[in-house]
């Protein structure tokens, strides 16, 4: 096992390899340089908290068991990214079916699926702020690449590589989404100040 | 920020301001940049956008979740194969490839007569639906068989090997002895999930204010489709056919998602294999 403090300022593509040399105590150093910015990507993503952790989770599992499989010539953030935006993507879809059951399964509680809950988005974030709300108000489609290149920092071909879309395509989606929310903040901000006075 | 009458767009002054523009491009917004003032006023609220987003959202650390993650990942090492990826692809190749010379010097026999798992078979087993009429209360099944009893023989299940789209057919599972679980595959990075189960009272409850849905007619057959965020695309199907309740699931999607014609078609590619069995 090599030493954690030495790995901890590899490179990524470095720590990947070091991984697949064997040494798989050093994708712990992956998970600590990512766990956090991840985990506050989905839950703006998904506007739920216990859902985000939840994703991130599952992210770095599936990123971990298919390490081998991530090309050489793409940085691993961004490819554990867009494992988490498919991730994100099946949520969206689980949580949009709140129950499915076959009416002969009453019979047997513990056959019956668990039932998906929309949270209310009361409990989503911890506050009600102005940022949440303006990215909130955004299409998901917007927020997505709005996220990708203003919170986590990715550039636009990078975000490009992400979403699974051309360069031309994300530029238009994070101009369009930088206006967008910059309006609705303005707006929300000139609300706020009205009513407190 | 308004409206821009500019030549300059708004794309350009993002790739400007992340740095990666380059040659004419890079020039032209350059020049553009040092005599319109609206266009440096749209550089400089981007960037501040990205400030307000930054500052707004700060990280939060998740203690609990990251404990919990490395203990998952310490299970995950000890089942991890030892053989590095590239070399289990060519041993899983060879074994394929094994296996297909095995495959095709089998006798081959009839579809039909040949069980589909330990539980579920084919034949003329006939269910009635019935609805319930109280909110939890189950619904009456009434089962009729011309066959063997419906203990031995749960329902009529179709896997086709492929479906339209370039799907393969590349996992089967029979998680319970009344349910069929299939998993196709394409090149393109779509994944469907085909599940079957016999149709008795099935009740698909939907959070109707979270996303839109409807019935579309395939073949005479009525199919619950939801839609998928991707414009156009559909992620979840349900219909009845033949005794046999579907369910069929996008668990991986492309960027497009799965179209609601292409669904059409793989209804209907299974309606065809369900009477290729039972006609």
């Amino acid at each position: 096992m090599a030493d954690t403090r030495a790995v901890t300022y590899l490179a990524d593509r470095e720590l990947v390899l070091v991984v697949r040399g064997g040494d798989v105590d050093a994708f712990a150093c992956l998970v600590d340089r990512y766990y956090a910015p991840l985990l506050r990507h989905l839950t703006y993503r998904t506007g739920d908290r216990e859902l985000a952790a939840d994703l991130v989770q599952e992210t770095f599992l599936d990123a971990f068991r298919h390490l081998d499989r991530l090309p050489d010539d793409r940085p691993f953030a961004a490819w554990l990214y867009r494992i988490a935006q498919n991730h994100g993507l099946m949520a969206e879809r689980r949580r949009r079916l709140r129950r499915f059951v076959s009416l002969d399964r009453f019979t047997d509680p513990a056959a019956v699926l668990p039932e998906i809950r929309r949270r209310d988005a009361s409990e989503m974030l911890p506050d009600c702020d102005l940022v949440r709300r303006a990215l909130e108000a955004l299409s998901p489609r917007l927020r997505e690449a709005l996220l990708l290149h203003s919170l986590d920092g990715f550039t636009a071909p990078e975000v490009a590589s992400i979403l699974g879309i051309s360069l031309a395509a994300t530029e238009r989606r994070i101009s369009r989404a930088k206006e967008q929310f910059r309006h609705r903040y303005d707006g929300m901000l000139s609300e706020e100040g009205q009513r407190e006075r | 920020m308004t409206t821009s009458t500019c030549a300059v767009r708004g794309e350009d002054l993002i790739a400007y301001a992340d740095g990666y523009l380059a040659g004419a491009r890079r020039e032209l917004v350059e020049a553009h940049l040092r005599v319109c003032a609206h266009c440096q006023d749209r550089v400089a609220a981007f960037r501040e956008v990205d400030r307000i987003i930054r500052e707004g959202a700060p990280l939060v650390d998740d203690s609990a979740g990251r404990v919990a993650l490395h203990a998952a990942l310490l299970t995950q090492q000890a089942r991890r194969p030892v053989v590095p990826w590239p070399l289990r692809r060519s041993i899983i190749t060879a074994s394929l490839l094994l296996l297909l010379a095995g495959l095709l010097t089998w006798p081959i026999s009839s579809r039909a007569g040949v069980p589909l798992g330990r539980f579920i078979d084919f034949g003329p087993v006939r269910v009635e639906r019935s609805v319930s009429s109280g909110r939890d209360a189950p619904a009456l099944l009434h089962v009729a068989t011309a066959g063997p009893s419906p203990a031995a023989l749960i329902f009529s299940a179709v896997e086709p090997p492929v479906l339209p789209l370039g799907l393969k057919r590349v996992e089967r599972s029979t998680p319970t002895q009344d349910r069929l679980e299939l998993l196709y595959r394409n090149g393109l990075g779509m994944a469907v999930l085909v599940q079957q189960t016999p149709a008795r009272a099935n009740v698909v409850s939907l959070d109707t204010s979270s996303g839109e849905h409807g019935v579309t007619l395939v073949a005479g057959i009525e199919v619950l489709w939801l839609a998928d965020p991707q414009p156009g695309a559909v992620s979840w199907l349900f219909w009845e056919r033949e005794g046999v309740f579907f369910e069929l699931m996008m668990t991986e999607s492309p960027p497009d998602g799965l179209l609601l014609t292409d669904a059409e078609r793989i209804v209907e590619s299974l309606a065809t294999a369900q009477d290729a069995v039972t006609k």
